[in-house]
């Protein structure tokens, strides 16, 4: 349907114009107004003994966030997590999609294979590592490390490295999915500048670098973006395999929002935390369309 | 004009497809309640009538419906004019959802858990004492009573100790430990054996938590001295750094022993079972719900239980007490019949078909003697001097917040990340923010 169809003199067609309005009253109800009261809670008193009587204390709930060194540890992770598993995932997906990109036979195996972790959930994955990841006799890997006469690797029990431990976990899941991506992009490259390239005399290295990686821009900026937004999100996997643990080494902002704002019933302070995760997400989203764009643009 | 009409139409449908999917509840009627589907204890159920109709009575709580499932058979046939919906809600979503409909006037006629202070202060539960008062043990009952009113009814006790595989004891010639110190040569004597003498899935932090209470409260919650501190540190009146040090300092035997390890971080409690049930390490602390997953993993299995050890001497403790305690809900429309299904729950067949699904713990009803299995002979004495206590169920509200701190910075003074002072500082930190609410 035509952007004219939709305008009479520069002017929204009222009949489209209606027909939007369910859609809006939804999109208000369920997103607008939650996210307004947020706002405002977060500078009330609301808490689970405090339901009714709310009263407005200003920026208390937010100068709480930083006095705190918990909530810095969960910032701090989260950044952390969203960063390096933006930048592995990415890094690993681009090639996986080159390769799987070539005639071979068993190119739509391989294919499956690595886009297989992605349709389980993250309850079921954190349920799997952490057996693998078990320090018991139990444990696969340990036992495997074990076997070429490396000592067992506290994966998740050890403070310095749970975070890290974690994060691979998210790397094996998702770089199969954004390799998928990358494949239906690489899909839409047109071959002859391959074959132009050829003839002018370009290695497989200068192709990759002059013709693919350009060419898969819509893709770098999709995938980057998403994967850094679910980053920032993460809970699930957390809560799966350390559940914040060991001591409060893997927490980050969104398992101490839920364990804060839900669990203890601060109300207001979560939803505090919840407009400061927004306004970084927001921030570093657009921060990253920026660097996108630059390196697009040179 | 046609098209304009046709618009509308689509709209309205369209709005009117979108709230119909929004409703509370799209049920038919159902010819129980007679009403039309409304849920019960949102103010809809109605009561007993003279139309014979059933009066639907909601009872939510966080264990499964098997672990209800005899109950739920005796009300069905002893009150026939009840119709009890059970639901179940998981542990970690539970107290949120509860909470958030008992703040609106709704949720379930008869509620398990959530009875401390604040709730009842808000108004969120009825008076049970006319009907309820002196029927159950004060052992049970203090921790769901605030002013000289009983708000809850506390069910079957649970309780945790030390399971130990009496194979492995045989084997080395030990007795069962009486003493920490005892424990700690039993201990020393598996370790020279390449045998691991506790298992324990520390990854967990409630786990991590409990093996700790346990000594807190052999060594000083449980004493004499100690036996105030739960409610003073429920009014900050005192703190853990103050009253648990010397016993998180004992702890840390433990660690230094070589007993738990750093690698026991890593360690799920399902593992632990594993290296305990594959006679791998040769005790577990626990409770009686892992009895049958045991006897799965190894059905030849010799277990037997001791209680919990300190340095003061005694029977020792088992960690453990009501397991839940049901409350009517003061808003319920139906409170005739959550009484009614509350009243057979007190009686000893209504305990009889709680205790089928939930055994190895003991009823507070007085009268009511459940039979103890076998495996539980050696902390027959813990058992008859009364000592069995959770302390956490004396911290009000600051309780489920205060398991996890307590637990989390355990595990970092195992991993050496805090210091004894510092995990029981950071419990008090956290208990002085949720008093300050």
């Amino acid at each position: 349907m035509g952007l004219t169809k939709w305008k009479m003199n520069g002017r929204l067609e009222p009949t489209y114009a209606l027909l939007l309005l369910p859609a809006l009253a939804i999109y208000g109800l369920f997103f607008i107004y939650p996210a307004l009261s947020t706002f405002v809670y977060s500078f009330t008193n609301w808490s689970d003994i405090n339901p009714r009587d709310v009263e407005f204390v200003g920026w208390k709930n937010y100068k709480a966030i930083f006095r705190e060194e918990i909530y810095m540890t969960g910032i701090r992770n989260t950044l952390v997590y969203a960063l390096i598993s933006t930048l592995l995932i990415n890094a690993l997906a681009i090639p996986l999609a080159v390769a799987l990109n070539r005639g071979f036979k068993t190119r739509a195996l391989l294919r499956s294979v690595f886009f297989l972790p992605a349709v389980f959930s993250p309850l079921i994955i954190g349920f799997l590592w952490s057996y693998l990841y078990s320090t018991s006799d139990f444990g696969l890997i340990n036992q495997g490390l074990a076997a070429i006469g490396i000592g067992k690797i506290n994966f998740l029990g050890d403070a310095d490295l749970a975070l890290y431990a974690v994060i691979f976990t998210q790397v094996w899941q998702w770089a199969g999915y954004n390799m998928v991506i990358y494949l239906a992009n690489l899909q839409s490259i047109n071959p002859e500048y391959y074959e132009a390239a050829q003839l002018d005399g370009a290695g497989p290295l200068q192709s990759f670098r002059s013709i693919t990686l350009p060419l898969l821009a819509p893709a770098i900026t999709f995938c980057t973006v998403t994967v850094m937004i679910s980053g920032l999100k993460v809970f699930d996997i957390i809560y799966s395999l350390t559940s914040g643990g060991p001591g409060h080494a893997t927490e980050t902002i969104v398992s101490l929002m839920v364990k804060k704002g839900l669990g203890e019933g601060f109300y207001a302070f979560g939803s505090a935390f919840g407009i400061l995760f927004v306004g970084i997400v927001g921030l570093i989203t657009y921060l990253q369309l920026r660097l996108v764009r630059l390196w697009g643009e040179r | 004009m046609k098209k304009m009409m046709f618009t509308v139409v689509s709209m309205l449908l369209a709005a009117t497809t979108v709230l119909a999917g929004c409703g509370s509840n799209n049920q038919p009627a159902s010819p129980d309640t007679g009403q039309n589907g409304q849920e019960a204890g949102t103010g809809s159920s109605k009561e007993p009538n003279e139309t014979g109709a059933k009066t639907k009575v909601r009872l939510s709580y966080w264990n499964k419906e098997e672990s209800m499932a005899s109950l739920l058979a005796l009300i069905e046939e002893k009150l026939p004019n009840v119709d009890l919906e059970y639901q179940f809600i998981d542990a970690t979503q539970y107290d949120t959802i509860i909470k958030t409909q008992l703040a609106a006037g709704e949720g379930p006629d008869i509620v398990g858990g959530l009875i401390d202070d604040t709730t009842v202060k808000l108004g969120y539960f009825e008076d049970l004492t006319d009907r309820f008062a002196g029927k159950y043990h004060d052992s049970g009952t203090s921790y769901v009573t605030f002013e000289g009113k009983l708000y809850g009814l506390p069910q079957a006790s649970w309780f945790n100790g030390v399971y130990y595989n009496k194979d492995l004891f045989a084997q080395y010639g030990l007795t069962v430990p009486t003493t920490l110190d005892e424990y700690f040569a039993v201990a020393q004597t598996f370790l020279d054996n390449g045998i691991k003498p506790q298992a324990i899935g520390l990854k967990n932090a409630n786990v991590a938590m409990q093996s700790f209470i346990a000594l807190a409260l052999n060594d000083h919650i449980g004493t004499a001295e100690g036996k105030d501190f739960d409610e003073a540190f429920r009014k900050g009146e005192a703190t853990m750094k103050e009253a648990l040090l010397p016993a998180l300092q004992t702890w840390t035997q433990y660690l230094e022993r070589g007993i738990f390890t750093m690698d026991m971080l890593g360690l799920e409690e399902e593992q632990a079972i594993d290296e305990f049930t594959s006679g791998k390490a040769a005790m577990f602390q626990s409770g009686p719900w892992y009895m049958d997953t045991f006897k799965q993993k190894n059905p030849n299995m010799n277990i037997g239980m001791f209680p919990n050890l300190g340095t003061k001497g005694g029977a020792g403790w088992m960690v453990g007490g009501p397991g839940v305690a049901f409350g009517i809900n003061a808003k319920s429309k139906v409170k005739e019949a959550a009484f009614e299904v509350l009243e057979l729950l007190s009686t000893p067949e209504g305990q009889q078909a709680y205790w089928e699904d939930n055994k190895g713990g003991s009823s507070y009803l007085k009268g009511v003697v459940f039979e103890m299995p076998e495996e539980y002979a050696d902390a027959q004495a813990a058992f008859e001097q009364g000592n069995v206590y959770f302390p956490p169920n004396g911290w009000g509200t600051l309780r489920n917040p205060i398991i996890d701190e307590l637990g989390k910075m355990i595990q970092a003074v195992v991993g050496g990340h805090a210091t004894p002072e510092q995990a029981l500082e950071s419990a008090d930190k956290k208990a002085e923010s949720l008093r300050n609410k």
